[in-house]
């Protein structure tokens, strides 16, 4: 026992960070919440003696290189899960780490054999430090992202508005798109941000930031590209569709920002999402309903050069053909009776 | 534009009561010994129609009408009796005559077309109006002084001076030009030759304009007495059935003429834009060319519109088409930001929509090239929207609007739409249909 090399107790949080670390030299450690422990844990629901962490009996020749070292629940009521394999454990060989769940803490223990990764490149040292390249690094990646997403949306926002314009020159028509717009997303990065930092140890400004500019520039490319569909291809305002793509989009949205938070429970916390997204596209269905029947209808087709037609011309006769279509459908919503806030798909035939 | 705005002088009570504060600002009117006689001997004929609510016993609004029998028909306009036609159950009619009696009416023939109805007095034993033979021929000279009678503001029977200034011009319905005053309450009452005989009824003014003053010629309330009558009990279903049938039969005969009456072009540009022959409607027309600061595209509209529309009730009105063309030529847009600008000024709005009374609309919307005959121009590339919705109450009327943007150009383009109220599918296509085919590039 005493050629036993130490090894470590850490006790984490939930996000995985270390709480509290404690070295164990003599070969056997207790945890529990009793003040007889070595290592003592604030946690109602662990026993005052609840485990036990110690290198196997000194029984062979062949331990003396790299003994094992061995984990033992002491028979307590709340038992000990295993983090890794996801199961109740009453007794676990240690490898190079184990992480167990006692009560509500986490517990990792790892040997001084534990390999742990080559330093991260400070910014500035990237090219001269003997140390892991930048590209793997998250926070300079992030960086970088970052500030290409800003740039490209604001391009697109800028050109785009330039290309709508139709009367003199006005500063205040590109300020939206270029500068209040994008300080309402920074602001929302910003929130994410703080609310990273209080859970975890770091708030991932950037890793934010390109997250809510890559999703509006999703969201700003599938504008173009509903409007480019309705005029290339003469579909009757696909632009209604938008605003349920939106909410999808807003969903992924929230997902990716929770992942830097959580990035353990996707699954849950995408149910949830999913499902908040379903609700709102429900009542947003809903509230449309009642709004294009209360309100006068007003259409307008959207329309770009002519070069960008894409669907080849039909005869009138065949136009008319497709007008007359309606009739049936206007005589069988003539029966019906007005209705002003029906909650039906029915209404995005 | 040069739009008449037409307002119908039925008087709605809760309106009544401001126009007879104003009243003390007016000095009565010096009446001519002729219409003192007329007065006296048409007093006793004429009628206070009023509407009332049924739970409430109180008035929901008042008109005028007329005697035409001993035994108690008279006749008054369509729109006086329109609540209780359409909700027979919600709305009831009385009459007050001239001496005070009361009692209760009965509909038994309506004319949406020319806004009349027949109704039925509770008891006979009446003096009555004849028709003026000349009114009735159409013969009338312009000039003859008119005299028109009604209750107006449901202040009391009152009689109006005016001249005959012959049948309203551009206009598919007929009705007299009465240059004389007319007001809120007179709706539905006689306007008399010399001969104390009727010449037309009251039907409605034009507001924003002095003295201009409309009339519905004698001989469509002559014949409405021969019509025949309703079923009885009257119900909302048979009011509507009728004006359905009635609706259907003058739209059929109007889209016949229409297209009888053909097209004309009109230049636009390098397009060749038809305007209706038919001289039913007024047009103006608009453009940008002043406007500061100075526009970036000129865009030239012109807007022609029957101005002919029916009362069916207080909130559906039917029977109108409007033509108008937009004309668009880029200064120094380019090509985006003129088609942007072709569809803001290109908004097909939906002025009839009324949830009550029409469906939501539906809409389809494709390119289109009409095949060209070898001796015209040829035809330009259409994006063209159709957009249609049902009467609810009127089975086989819709309302239609369509509009057709030349698609050839970067820098030029028209825009053209066209509005169609209470029109059966099969016209409104029809008429769309060769509008379209009629829209080519210039030779």
């Amino acid at each position: 026992m005493n050629s036993s090399a130490p090894f470590w107790i850490e006790v984490l949080s939930h996000s995985g960070s270390v709480i509290a670390r404690h070295r164990v030299t003599a070969g056997a450690a207790t945890i529990g919440r009793g003040y007889t422990n070595d290592v003592v844990i604030d946690d109602a629901f662990v026993a005052p003696a609840h485990l036990r962490i110690a290198y196997a009996a000194d029984d062979g020749a062949e331990m003396a290189q790299n003994p094992p070292l061995w984990l033992d629940d002491l028979d307590t009521g709340n038992g000990t899960f295993d983090l890794s394999s996801q199961s109740n454990i009453t007794r676990v060989q240690v490898g190079d780490e184990a992480t167990v769940r006692i009560g509500h803490t986490h517990v990792r223990i790892r040997r001084s054999s534990f390999d742990v990764a080559p330093a991260l490149a400070l910014p500035q040292q990237a090219s001269s430090a003997p140390v892991v390249p930048a590209a793997s690094s998250s926070a300079v990646g992030y960086g970088t992202a970052a500030l290409a997403m800003i740039a490209l949306f604001i391009a697109a926002i800028e050109v785009s508005t330039w290309l709508s314009q139709t009367g003199e020159f006005k500063l205040a028509a590109y300020l939206p798109g270029g500068v209040i717009l994008p300080l309402m997303v920074l602001g929302w990065a910003g929130i994410w941000t703080l609310l990273t930092r209080l859970v975890t140890s770091n708030g991932q400004f950037f890793r934010h930031v390109a997250i809510a500019f890559a999703f509006m520039l999703v969201l700003f490319a599938f504008d173009i590209a509903f409007d480019f569909v309705g005029y290339a291809f003469a579909w009757t305002s696909p632009q209604k569709w938008l605003p349920l793509l939106a909410w999808v989009i807003f969903g992924a949205l929230c997902f990716a920002h929770i992942r830097a938070i959580a990035p353990k429970h996707n699954r849950l916390v995408g149910g949830i999402l999913g499902a908040l997204v379903v609700i709102a596209i429900g009542v947003h269905v809903s509230l449309r309903a009642e709004a294009e029947r209360v309100q006068t209808q007003r259409i307008s087709a959207k329309l770009m050069p002519p070069f960008l037609q894409m669907k080849s011309p039909v005869d009138p006769d065949a136009f008319f053909k497709g007008a007359l279509a309606l009739k049936p459908k206007l005589d069988e919503e003539r029966k019906k009776e007005p209705t002003t806030s029906a909650f039906s798909l029915a209404d995005f035939d | 534009m040069r739009f008449i705005v037409l307002c119908f002088i039925i008087a709605a009570t809760f309106l009544s009561a401001g126009f007879a504060s104003a009243q003390m600002l007016l000095s009565a009117p010096s009446l001519s010994s002729s219409a003192e006689a007329i007065y006296r001997d048409a007093k006793p004929r004429l009628l206070q129609i009023r509407t009332l609510l049924n739970s409430a016993s109180q008035k929901s609004s008042t008109g005028s009408g007329f005697l035409v029998s001993a035994d108690g028909l008279a006749i008054t306009n369509y729109h006086v009796v329109s609540q209780h036609a359409m909700e027979p159950q919600t709305y009831r009619m009385e009459y007050v005559s001239a001496d005070g009696t009361r009692g209760r009416l009965a509909l038994l023939a309506f004319d949406v077309i020319n806004d009349l109805a027949l109704v039925q007095l509770d008891k006979g034993g009446w003096s009555h109006f004849e028709f003026d033979a000349r009114a009735v021929a159409g013969n009338l000279p312009r000039g003859e002084r008119l005299f028109s009678l009604g209750n107006p503001l449901d202040i009391g029977f009152a009689v109006m001076e005016g001249n005959y200034s012959g049948l309203v011009e551009r206009s598919y319905s007929e009705r007299i030009h009465l240059s004389g005053p007319m007001n809120p309450g007179m709706s539905g009452g006689p306007t008399l030759a010399g001969s104390s005989r009727i010449a037309g009824v009251n039907v409605a003014k034009a507001v924003f304009a002095e003295q201009v003053s409309f009339l519905v010629p004698a001989k469509y309330a002559a014949a409405l007495i021969t019509r025949p009558r309703l079923p009885a009990p009257l119900t909302g279903k048979v009011t509507r059935a009728e004006i359905t049938r009635q609706v259907t039969e003058w739209q059929a005969a109007l889209y016949k003429a229409l297209e009888s009456k053909g097209f004309r072009p009109t230049p636009n540009g390098p397009y060749q834009v038809p305007e209706s022959a038919a001289d039913w409607f007024t047009c103006g027309a608009r453009t940008n060319a002043d406007a500061k600061p100075a526009p970036r595209a000129r865009a030239d509209s012109s807007s022609c519109s029957m101005q002919n529309w029916l009362f069916l009730a207080g909130d559906l009105f039917t029977g109108n088409i409007r033509i108008s063309r937009n004309h668009f030529k880029s200064i120094d847009l380019n090509s985006f930001q003129f088609a942007n600008f072709v569809s803001q000024n290109s908004r097909l709005a939906g002025d009839d929509t009324n949830v009550k009374r029409h469906t939501t609309p539906a809409c389809h919307e494709d390119v289109v090239v009409a095949a060209t005959e070898p001796a015209k121009a040829g035809h330009p590339r259409l994006r063209v929207i159709w957009c249609a919705n049902a009467y609810r109450d009127l089975p086989g009327l819709f309302n239609v609007q369509m509009m057709a943007i030349t698609q050839d150009r970067n820098d030029e383009a028209v825009a053209m739409t066209l509005s169609m109220s209470g029109a059966s599918y099969e016209n409104a296509t029809r008429f769309a249909k060769r509008l379209l085919t009629e829209l080519t590039f210039a030779p």
